[in-house]
């Protein structure tokens, strides 16, 4: 430290910070005395990643269902038939029954399931955005 | 009643006497809630921090080993919060330009302050350093009104030693040129 460190020191003795308000203390320890003190922090159930990837999946499931009905009547462009023509083939047969086999497992589930398990899933997605929301209140 | 040091508070507090916080609050509040101002610059989020700052403090205080003091290991937690704050809400950390003052004109201006009257070099003071970007106050009030160690301000700040030092000498630098103003203000008011 130099000299004009230790006389700026000297002129610094004469600043008057800002006191902190005369209740801060009794509210500090109110806080502290609260039986909530410790800020109750929403957390969903599930991981957030788990939530996104459960609902997309429901949702490409629908399409899925959805299209498999119509998708017999409806052709192909010709240009994609051209395209599929020319890539490599892949033998399909077994995913195909694995496919078939978990359409049957499905369908065999009532319609209300799902859409009980599709309302959950967007409960739950709705509640990870909620606790953004909430964590961002709280930051502020 | 006979004043205890930090570390006798702490261990009642660790006993299970919550009372005994309250002498910690009291002895650090203006310092907690100075630095919350001095980063966020607006008094009801200044003393939001502050609270929170204490309540996270007490709530840590089991993780506190004591190899730091106290004092800077509070600070630290205000000013890690006061940042994140600040980032959230996008506030600028620097923004006085800097200018050139020369040691002879620090010099210069040091000898004018010495002729103030107390009071109004405290005005004075105050002014300059309402008019320095944030951590620029910080370091100024820590190093020079706190008398903290550069050891210490490195710790609060999580910068190096070096370039705490370097912050420091260029933060007084923009304090003298800021006075410097002052003081010529004055001079053409009485003119």
């Amino acid at each position: 430290m130099d000299k004009r460190d230790e006389k700026f020191r000297e002129i610094m003795k004469a600043y008057e910070p800002v006191k902190a308000p005369v209740d801060f203390s009794r509210k500090v320890m109110e806080q502290i005395n609260s039986p909530i003190a410790s800020k109750t922090v929403y957390k969903p159930v599930f991981n957030k990643w788990f939530m996104r990837f459960l609902f997309g999946g429901l949702i490409a499931f629908i399409i899925y269902a959805m299209s498999g009905s119509t998708s017999e009547a409806s052709q192909k462009p010709e240009l994609i038939n051209s395209l599929a023509q020319k890539l490599p083939k892949v033998e399909l047969n077994g995913l195909n029954q694995l496919g078939q086999q978990f359409g049957e497992l499905i369908s065999g589930i009532p319609s209300v399931v799902i859409f009980t398990l599709l309302a959950a899933s967007l409960l739950l997605l709705l509640d990870v955005f909620i606790l953004k929301r909430f964590r961002q209140t709280i930051a502020v | 009643m006979s004043i205890q040091t930090d570390n006798y508070y702490i261990e009642q507090v660790l006993d299970g006497n919550t009372e005994a916080f309250s002498f910690l609050v009291e002895k650090y509040q203006d310092m907690i809630y100075g630095l919350s101002l001095k980063m966020l610059r607006n008094a009801e989020d200044a003393e939001e921090l502050a609270q929170d700052t204490f309540v996270k403090a007490y709530r840590s205080l089991s993780s506190y080993k004591g190899t730091s003091k106290f004092s800077t290991w509070l600070y630290r937690i205000a000013y890690n919060a006061a940042i994140s704050a600040m980032r959230k809400r996008k506030m600028e950390l620097l923004s006085l330009d800097e200018q050139r003052v020369s040691d002879q004109d620090e010099m210069k201006i040091q000898q004018q302050m010495g002729q103030i009257k107390k009071e109004e070099l405290s005005n004075y003071l105050k002014k300059a350093i309402e008019s320095l970007p944030a951590d620029d106050q910080v370091l100024i009030t820590l190093f020079y009104y706190e008398e903290q160690s550069v050891d210490d301000i490195a710790r609060i700040t999580g910068l190096t030693e070096s370039n705490v030092k370097v912050k420091i000498h260029r933060a007084r630098k923009k304090m003298h040129i800021l006075l410097k103003d002052i003081l010529q203000e004055e001079v053409y008011s009485f003119l």
